[in-house]
């Protein structure tokens, strides 16, 4: 369970650049949850998940998850609880390893890091039979670079990765925004698929309306660092875009600019 | 060239490929562009040689200017991380400060031991001449160390320490200590030097401050040699051309040396040095550019 309570971020804090990214923002996620995140841009919903995954610490407020209060834990303390994957294929995954050398690397999160073999028979069996259930063809290539794969495929590996140490919670940050459509669909079908079996408590931020209604059980529109709806089940399921859009209008004060959302 | 100069070569060679070694924890796996190598090559050789000096065990010696070079790199990854300093001006600001701290441990600016019992000293009963004792000590002690650095960069700990220099927000997000990473790769690195310093001293019977000037050249150049003779296949292969690569390296500078037709003096080493390091680091970019245009051409023969 994530418990946000009042947290509140300030970058640039007393420079004329100040930007107040989170005003007290609470947040509640039941074990199991799957959440969508829409907002603008600006409305604090990567740092919402920055704070979540310990990149950003904020000034005040406090972050609990599976009844821990986290709120100071620097990331690599956090990669116990929470996985993530960036919207950034480039970021999720490292480019100058192995397919099996970038698995390994996630296998061992959350727990202290010796000295015997990074990689043995067993893990890279368990790998093979993991990276098949992609339907990819990555089983044979273990030994490639991760370099040598196309977006789409890093994206995959990223939510495997993400899957190979048991986590509570699951960031994902815009994670299909950098693929064309026809892969993007493939990593959300993915993405449906590996929360529901391992149960994950999620959250997804997207800039598409039609994602955001589509995919899991809950959707949170944030604007100006704050939560402004909040809709489940009956509600949710009457939502469409349309209504989100106008709900935007309603926010800005203004007609929206289509530019920064996608309608479907 | 004959064959003590061959020997020699090869000697040196595998000297600085434990130089080499240190500069490709610090350049290639943590990415962390590190020049303390100038102070904590001398550093080595200064507290082995003032040890000995005054009589403690050779091997004792050479254990404490490991862990002293171990300390210098530790200095320099703290001046980065914990205070934000670009890691070439916290390298360059170790290596001055070490100059100083260099002539302080030896108390002049050279220290001989010509006459001292040295790490070769247990060897030198077996009947074998030195000229072929020294190569074959440091070429245990070079095997030995690509052995425990390949080793190392396959374990858990060592492939973190991969991802800290290659990705590390994403070596953050699995989970990885990055910052006690880069304090333990430069550790290693610089202890690998300090040692490399500590067998030279010995071998040569002398520490001299000036030792390190342009250490980190020819570290780097033992590990492009080594990267564009080996490649970088696996750690094991990338770790065995930097000391292959510079032991190649030194081979190839002795032969230049000795050959009256190019008429290379001695202290023509720093420029050729520099010149071959210069042209490994151009090459890849040329060959790129010469196989586009050899690439092109074959399109345009090929097409109707």
């Amino acid at each position: 369970m994530i418990r946000v309570e009042g947290i509140s971020v300030t970058f640039h804090r007393g420079t004329p650049m100040e930007t107040k990214a989170l005003r007290g923002l609470d947040l509640e996620v039941s074990n199991g949850q799957f959440v969508t995140v829409i907002g603008s841009n600006g409305a604090g919903k990567s740092t919402l998940l920055n704070a979540l995954a310990g990149e950003v610490i904020p000034q005040g407020g406090r972050i609990l998850i599976d009844g821990q209060d986290v709120t100071r834990w620097p990331s690599p303390r956090r990669s116990g609880l929470v996985a993530r994957v960036f919207q950034d294929p480039l970021v999720g995954t490292c480019e100058s390893l192995t397919i099996e050398e970038n698995l390994a690397l996630a296998a061992a999160r959350g727990r202290k890091r010796g000295l015997k073999l990074a990689i043995n028979r067993h893990l890279r069996e368990e790998f093979r039979a993991k990276l098949r259930s992609l339907g990819l063809g990555l089983e044979g290539r273990l030994g490639d670079k991760v370099g040598l794969l196309s977006g789409g495929q890093r994206q995959a590996v990223s939510l495997l990765m993400a899957t190979l140490s048991p986590a509570q919670v699951l960031l994902l940050d815009e994670h299909t925004a950098a693929l064309d459509p026809k892969t993007a669909e493939f990593v959300l079908e993915l993405t449906r698929k590996i929360v529901s079996e391992h149960r994950l408590t999620t959250l997804m931020v997207t800039h598409s309306m039609r994602q955001a209604l589509d995919f899991g059980d809950r959707t949170v529109m944030l604007h100006e660092g704050q939560v402004v709806l909040d809709v489940e089940g009956e509600a949710r399921a009457r939502l469409d875009v349309p209504d989100l859009l106008a709900e935007f209008a309603r926010l800005r004060g203004q007609q929206l600019a289509d530019d920064s959302l996608l309608l479907d | 060239m004959n064959l003590i100069a061959f020997l020699g070569a090869v000697e040196i060679g595998l000297v600085f490929g434990l130089v080499g070694l240190g500069v490709f924890l610090s350049f290639r796996v943590l990415n962390f562009p590190d020049l303390t190598v100038d102070g904590s090559f001398p550093l080595g050789a200064a507290v082995a040689a003032s040890l000995i000096v005054s009589g403690v065990d050779p091997y004792l010696a050479t254990v404490i200017a490991i862990a002293c070079g171990c300390f210098a790199g530790l200095v320099t990854a703290f001046l980065n991380i914990r205070f934000g300093i670009l890691h070439l001006l916290a390298s360059i600001l170790t290596m001055i400060a070490l100059y100083s701290i260099n002539l302080r441990i030896m108390g002049r600016p050279n220290v001989a031991i010509i006459s001292e019992p040295t790490v070769l000293t247990p060897f030198e009963d077996l009947g074998l001449a030195m000229v072929y004792v020294k190569p074959l000590l440091a070429g245990v002690i070079a095997i030995a160390a690509v052995v425990f650095v390949a080793r190392f960069l396959l374990s858990e700990y060592g492939l973190a320490m991969r991802a800290t220099g290659a990705n590390p927000r994403m070596a953050r997000a699995q989970g990885v200590e990055t910052q006690q990473a880069t304090y333990i790769g430069m550790a290693m690195s610089n202890g690998l030097v300090a040692l490399a310093g500590a067998l030279f001293a010995q071998m040569n019977g002398f520490a001299d401050v000036t030792l390190g000037t342009g250490t980190i050249v020819v570290g780097l150049a033992a590990v492009i040699v080594g990267e564009a003779l080996f490649g970088t296949r696996s750690v094991l292969i990338w770790a065995i051309g930097c000391v292959a690569g510079s032991v190649i390296y030194r081979l190839a500078i002795a032969l230049a040396l000795n050959s009256d037709a190019l008429g290379l003096q001695a202290s023509d080493l720093n420029l050729v040095t520099a010149i071959l390091v210069t042209v490994a680091l151009i090459l890849p970019g040329l060959r790129n550019s010469l196989s586009s245009l050899f690439s092109a051409a074959v399109t345009k023969r090929a097409s109707p």
